[in-house]
């Protein structure tokens, strides 16, 4: 009966779904699009930057990407704090905890100790070049927090508490927070909130970009590369400190 | 009575509107807390995908221009959805890390990942 049910709201609802596709507009015609053109047209001069979604992403759209940043911040305190307090009760679970406090094989070990520096490298230069490639703070630390989390899974726990601490990743994390706010907040001398003070101004990162396609100067962008940073420093702090507590846990939970 | 051409044509938009369903199935129909969370990450794949395929212009390029091909000028896909699902996806991961660890608590405290069974509020 009740799966009778189901499989009827179910059917009922890809349908309408399947009905709503097919109402939109045909794929690959979109029917307005002047926002996007201007993006498209104004982003070389007025953010000085290649990638016209990096300077959606940290310009005309900044303050969007600083409730993302929040909402971010929220979920890793919040999955901190909920297995911070985890604590095995019986004697049998501790004595398996000392039994897993063990290296994974030495298979494994070699094999992520070459490849989280290259890891690592990659995730720098997407971080680095978000202004003129694919890419950004957001996915260059999503990139390093992998190869955080290979350095993590394959060394034992004690060993991986004296390397990373979690109070050092929660410190990385609020400074990158800090620091993209911080940005954020140099446009106010100059315009608003948000405004890119330092694109087209001869600082550090200041230089003008040639209009139409190049091939990329790394010296522009204005406070696009600043922000890339910071942002990529806390999301490789956030979801390095994710993983380090769920690896702590699945060890046999944390002792204080 | 149903346009074919237009269901070849809006065929991303198909498959959006399936995952959505099954998402919006497993969240519903299931009792198991870790499918619960597997159906959200459908639906926020769903989500993403519509996006990106609301933006797609037919035969235009990315909207970088560094090294771009000679095509590519005053032929680019929209960049706002990009724009938005590029960190929606940072932050799926990270929503999907705190709902696995209210998972791992709700376990430790009702030994079960029933739903029906974690209802009462105790302690």
């Amino acid at each position: 009966m009740r799966k009778g049910v189901a499989i009827t709201i179910f059917f009922v609802f890809l349908a309408l779904m399947c009905y709503l596709a097919l109402q939109l507009h045909p794929f690959g015609e979109p029917p307005n699009k002047d926002m996007d053109q201007y993006f498209i047209d104004h982003a070389q001069e007025e953010v000085s930057a290649n990638n016209v979604v990096t300077s959606i992403v940290f310009d005309y759209r900044g303050f969007d990407t600083l409730g993302e940043a929040t909402v971010l911040f929220t979920a890793v305190a919040g999955t901190v704090a909920v297995l911070r307090s985890f604590r095995f009760k019986d004697k049998l679970a501790v004595k398996k905890l000392i039994l897993m406090d063990k290296d994974m094989s030495v298979i494994v070990r070699t094999i992520s100790n070459i490849l989280a520096p290259i890891i690592l490298t990659f995730g720098l230069y997407i971080i680095l070049h978000g202004h003129l490639t694919p890419g950004g703070g957001f996915q260059g630390g999503a990139v390093i927090a992998t190869g955080i989390a290979l350095l993590i899974v394959a060394n034992a726990p004690s060993k991986v508490k004296r390397m990373i601490s979690k109070d050092l990743l929660n410190a990385a994390e609020s400074l990158g927070a800090l620091g993209f706010l911080g940005m954020a907040f140099l446009g106010l001398f100059s315009a608003t909130f948000f405004f890119n003070a330092i694109a087209n101004s001869g600082f550090l990162f200041g230089d003008k970009t040639p209009l139409g396609i190049n091939y990329g100067n790394l010296n522009t962008g204005g406070t696009l590369p600043y922000m890339n940073i910071f942002v990529g420093i806390k999301v490789l702090a956030g979801l390095g400190a994710i993983v380090l507590v769920l690896y702590l846990l699945a060890k046999g939970g944390e002792e204080e | 009575m149903i346009n074919w051409e237009i269901v070849v044509q809006n065929f991303p938009f198909l498959v959006v509107g399936i995952l959505m369903a099954i998402g919006v199935y497993t969240v519903t129909m299931k009792r198991n807390l870790i499918k619960i969370v597997i159906g959200v990450e459908i639906i926020e794949s769903a989500v993403n995908l519509f996006l990106i395929t609301l933006g797609y212009v037919e035969g235009a390029y990315a909207p970088i221009y560094t090294m771009a091909p000679k095509a590519a000028e005053n032929n680019m896909v929209l960049p706002t959805p990009q724009a938005l699902t590029l960190t929606a996806i940072v932050i799926g991961l990270a929503v999907t890390a705190l709902m696995l660890a209210l998972a791992i608590n709700i376990y430790r405290h009702y030994g079960s990942l029933d739903v029906r069974v974690a209802r009462r509020l105790r302690e």
